[in-house]
């Protein structure tokens, strides 16, 4: 559903140049660092931008040449941005109903209705939790093949966020539909996405799938003796602490059975994001 | 289209106040002017200026960059502006002239077609005026960088305007010989050759909207 191929985008002080694939019937995921080109690569992918380089296709077609057809099979929440904030949810419905041939208004009303969105109020009186709430709505309100969401469980309670993910698990129920979400919530993509890009300076720093992620990959607390014994061969990353040194490995398993001494957890998103910050790539 | 003009209708209608003090102004001058061009010329402006208020909310919060992310091109986005620009401008001139017409026979005023005419040309040419050359400069540098380029191309026009008066009176030609051609020439001429410079005028200018929206980054 979406390729991107070394896409590249220079601004002043940061260059985007990435490569990601979205998948019919996948649910990807986009973590990173504030500023680490996540919000970018959602411009790219939905043509507002103009990319210096690389390859940008929505549904087998450039991105900046998406038609009004291609963007009615696309459901968007950005981050920094929504509906106009001087219209209320009464206002906007009779709007979707001619912009969308399959806005459900019935459906998109009782949803509303079932997470207490306001119909009467403008929607720059909302809170932060209720425009993420109406803009989720709205994005699934008109059977789009294709979620692009950017942050949209920010600024949710925990059970709020439950009932979102839970829309959206139902929203992939049916064959033939995709989403890319990015989260700073690293959980909600743990227990949603199936396979995960970690963007970094820009660039694609890592991609896997998420149970090879939560099954494989572990974080190893090594003193500074430990450490000179092990055997680097699946260490992919490494960052000096105090206590010696913290590695990022792929082979959990095998650091596990020959060198049960060391401290080994779980590695994570939250753990990779990390290991970013200050670690060295082997 | 028919979204984006219901969304801009949605947008005029959350404006009470704006209808309220605009209503007020325009009842007052009604009943108490004697010549009816300011107040149709003020209503009719007044309403086209509310499209470019309608530009500055859909850019609040960079709305936009949402905005183009539903099925609305830029071209229909910039088709809307200056479609929605005419029908309020012209609604609100056609309303006022109504009302016009009606109150000039409660106070027992004659408001002759000629009146009538040059009320409506005159309201009409400036809010073209004000629509093309707002909107492009709206899209290019927002509300307040726009404001301020607006007032620079008003300042620009002024010293042109005044240079050529000058220039004129120099080689002797006199600005009233032109008025009284227009006045003696056949009214149909006079409204074509109008209407035809604003179409020309507002087809410019949205030409250069949409090279501007299609060149902006979100």
């Amino acid at each position: 559903m979406i390729v991107l191929e070394q896409v590249k985008k220079h601004y002043q002080d940061f260059t985007l140049d990435c490569s990601l694939k979205v998948p019919e019937g996948c649910v990807t995921g986009l973590v990173g660092r504030n500023g680490a080109g996540k919000s970018t690569t959602f411009k790219a992918i939905l043509g507002l931008i103009r990319t210096d380089g690389g390859r940008a296709q929505v549904f087998g077609k450039p991105a900046a040449e998406l038609t009004k057809a291609d963007r009615e099979q696309m459901g968007v929440v950005l981050s920094d941005s929504g509906f106009n904030e001087y219209l209320s949810v009464k206002d906007l419905a009779p709007v979707l109903r001619n912009m969308y041939h399959s806005f459900d208004e019935a459906e998109f009303i009782q949803k509303c209705g079932k997470f207490r969105v306001p119909m009467d109020k403008q929607i720059k009186d909302f809170s932060t939790g209720m425009r993420r709430k109406f803009q989720i709505i709205a994005a699934l309100s008109h059977k789009a093949k294709l979620l692009i969401l950017d942050e949209p469980t920010a600024g949710l309670d925990v059970v709020t966020r439950e009932l979102l993910l839970d829309m959206l698990r139902e929203y992939m129920e049916k064959e033939g539909r995709a989403i890319l979400i990015s989260s700073h919530i690293s959980t909600d993509l743990e227990s949603f996405c199936d396979d995960i890009y970690l963007i970094d300076e820009g660039k694609i720093a890592l991609h896997e799938e998420t149970d090879v992620l939560l099954s494989s990959y572990g974080i190893l607390k090594a003193t500074q003796e430990q450490y000179e014994k092990l055997d680097k061969s699946y260490l992919l990353s490494e960052k000096k602490e105090d206590y010696g040194y913290r590695c990022l490995t792929r082979e959990k398993r095998f650091y596990q059975e020959n060198y049960p001494e060391v401290v080994i957890e779980k590695g994570g998103i939250d753990e990779l994001i990390m290991m970013r910050e200050g670690g060295r790539d082997r | 289209m028919k979204a984006l003009l219901i969304k801009d209708w949605k947008l005029l209608k959350n404006q009470k106040q704006f209808f309220l003090v605009t209503l007020v102004i325009v009842g007052v001058f009604l009943f108490t002017s004697k010549n009816f061009v300011f107040v149709v010329s003020y209503a009719t402006i007044m309403y086209t200026i509310f499209t470019i208020s309608t530009i500055s909310y859909d850019d609040y919060h960079n709305g936009m960059s949402f905005l183009f992310t539903l099925p609305v091109s830029r071209r229909e986005y910039v088709v809307e502006k200056y479609f929605f620009g005419i029908l309020t401008g012209s609604g609100a001139a056609g309303a006022v002239l109504a009302a016009a017409a009606a109150v000039s026979r409660v106070r027992e005023m004659d408001m002759t077609v000629e009146e009538l005419t040059v009320s409506i040309m005159t309201a009409i040419l400036v809010a073209m005026f004000v629509l093309s050359f707002t909107i492009p400069s709206q899209l290019k540098f927002g509300a307040e960088k726009g404001r301020m380029a607006m007032m620079a191309v008003s300042m620009v026009f002024f010293v042109l305007i005044m240079g050529c008066g000058a220039l004129l009176k120099r080689t002797g030609w006199q600005a009233g010989n032109l008025f009284r051609r227009v006045e003696e020439a056949p009214a149909e001429l006079v409204v074509c050759v109008i209407g035809a410079g604003c179409a020309a005028m507002l087809l410019i200018s949205a030409l250069i909207s949409l090279r501007v929206l299609k060149q902006r980054e979100f």
